[in-house]
């Protein structure tokens, strides 16, 4: 059918239809926008309230580490335990002597005894002498083997730590000759 | 009830009526002035001002109707004659739009539509005759979105043009083939339309001054020497017939005495428009100033 009629809003009807489309797009975006902007802008304003929330803390926290008050007294705290560091180090040093002298060897007269004990016959002692470890025996015997045999009897009796046989030498005191042994030994630690 | 308004440069008629199967009932008209400044080729560029104008007419003449049929019938549209091949109905359009902003260089931001004229077959092709018209989106809307403001609904907006063709037709005036002119005299503005067996021929516009009591006679002489012209035109088209009939149109005060003048200077018959058997006046007032508004409501 020819067309015999002018109508100007249809085509009108059409553009509004596809500015009114696109302009809902635009709502679309703008409101996404919009909504990530809120959400950014939330999320920041809470950090904002959290950073102004710390910072005050901060001021806070300052203002009592800074506090003279305070100061004096954690002054005199840290002097405190200066000393209470140099007591204790005392304290320390004296649990350690202490326990030096638990286990330092000592000279009694087990010791004695057992030197004169293992003394082959006829062997006298000639001179004894500790010096806080070290025993240095000195003993004279009728014949060469009396030292030596006092050292062996000495080790095997195993009362010292360790027993050394330094030999021996003779000399003649009134026509006789009699041999003076050298034997140091030391006492095992803790007895 | 339907209510047609037509927009000229600085008036406004509007009619309310029943149209039915394309019989029109004038139930109420009214003519409402434009100061200069609120409308121009671009559309309403007061639209605060048009909307006032507007809706204190309809009030004060208790028009009800909401659904507006508008006539826009200034400069805001453009017209042109197109010859186009013969193509299917849907692809009419897209090459009546391919055409129009080709030959007058338009943006994509008119809005254009056409009516088919006449339809003829050149060396075995055939050919249609096109009268398009376009309005810039923008000024479209500045009607569409005044009348919108006052709560009217613009269902129909229709050119001068075509309002005049379809009227003319109806009327059965070029019923007989012979050449006819219908001036339109009115806002300053000559239009003549010029219609040859049966068919709208074509349209010629022309600034006449602004009427004024004093020189009456000389604007009727510059009626008539327009006229004139586009009689000497009919005789250079293929018919060689001259114009046989002329009829007046418009809302001035002197068409009978133009008539006599024409009658007597250009020795061809004139007359005011006669009122159309499909249009009933119960309004009182003069039918010819409502071709447009009337021919608006007309659909084929």
């Amino acid at each position: 059918m020819k067309k015999q009629n002018i109508n100007l809003m249809e085509g009108f009807s059409a553009i509004e239809k596809r500015r009114s489309q696109k302009s809902d797009r635009v709502i679309v975006f703008m409101a996404l926008f919009l909504s990530v902007f809120l959400i950014v802008g939330a999320f920041s304003f809470k950090l904002y309230l959290d950073n102004s929330n710390l910072k005050d803390k901060i001021k806070v926290t300052e203002a009592y580490v800074n506090d003279p008050i305070l100061k004096a007294r954690i002054a005199a705290i840290e002097v405190s335990q200066a000393k209470i560091n140099d007591l204790n180090q005392i304290d320390q040093i004296l649990d350690e002597l202490n326990a030096s002298f638990e286990v330092f060897p000592r000279i009694n007269t087990l010791s004695l005894r057992v030197i004169t004990s293992n003394m082959p016959t006829g062997t006298s002692l000639k001179s004894l002498a500790f010096d806080g470890q070290w025993f240095t025996i000195q003993l004279i015997s009728p014949n060469y083997s009396g030292p030596s045999q006092f050292a062996v009897s000495l080790r095997d009796s195993e009362f010292f730590e360790e027993v050394i046989y330094q030999g021996y030498t003779s000399e003649v005191v009134n026509g006789v000759t009699r041999y003076v042994g050298k034997v140091v030994a030391i006492l095992k630690v803790g007895d | 009830m339907a209510v047609s308004i037509e927009v000229r440069n600085n008036r406004i008629h509007v009619v309310d009526a029943v149209v039915n199967n394309n019989k029109i009932t004038c139930k109420k008209a009214f003519s409402l002035d434009l100061p200069d400044g609120v409308l121009d080729a671009k559309g309403i560029i007061d639209n605060m001002q048009f909307a006032r104008i507007l809706e204190s007419g309809l009030e004060l003449h208790h028009v009800k109707s909401k659904k507006v049929t508008l006539c826009i019938n200034n400069p805001s549209i453009i017209y042109r004659e197109l010859v186009v091949p013969r193509v299917d109905d849907k692809k009419l359009a897209f090459v009546v739009r391919s055409e129009m902003i080709s030959s007058l260089n338009l943006t994509n931001e008119y809005i254009i539509d056409f009516i088919i004229l006449d339809e003829y077959i050149d060396q075995h092709k055939p050919f249609y005759r096109i009268l398009a018209a376009a309005i810039l989106d923008s000024a479209m809307k500045s009607f569409v979105d005044t009348l919108y403001s006052i709560k009217l609904k613009p269902t129909v907006v229709e050119t001068s043009t075509s309002s005049v063709i379809k009227y003319v037709d109806m009327s059965g005036v070029v019923d007989d083939g012979e050449p006819v002119i219908i001036a339109d005299i009115e806002d300053g503005t000559l239009k003549l339309y010029l219609f040859e067996e049966k068919k709208y021929v074509l349209t010629r516009n022309t600034k006449i001054t602004d009427y004024s009591m004093d020189d009456k006679k000389t604007l009727i002489g510059v009626i008539e020497d327009n006229i004139n012209k586009m009689v000497q035109f009919q005789f250079t088209r293929p018919s060689h017939v001259g114009i046989k009939k002329i009829f007046l149109v418009g809302k001035v005060d002197f068409l009978n005495e133009a008539c006599d003048s024409i009658n007597e200077n250009l020795q061809i018959m004139t007359s005011v428009f006669p009122q159309p058997s499909f249009v009933a006046d119960e309004t009182n007032t003069p039918h010819y100033y409502k071709i447009y508004a009337a021919g608006a409501l007309l659909r084929k």
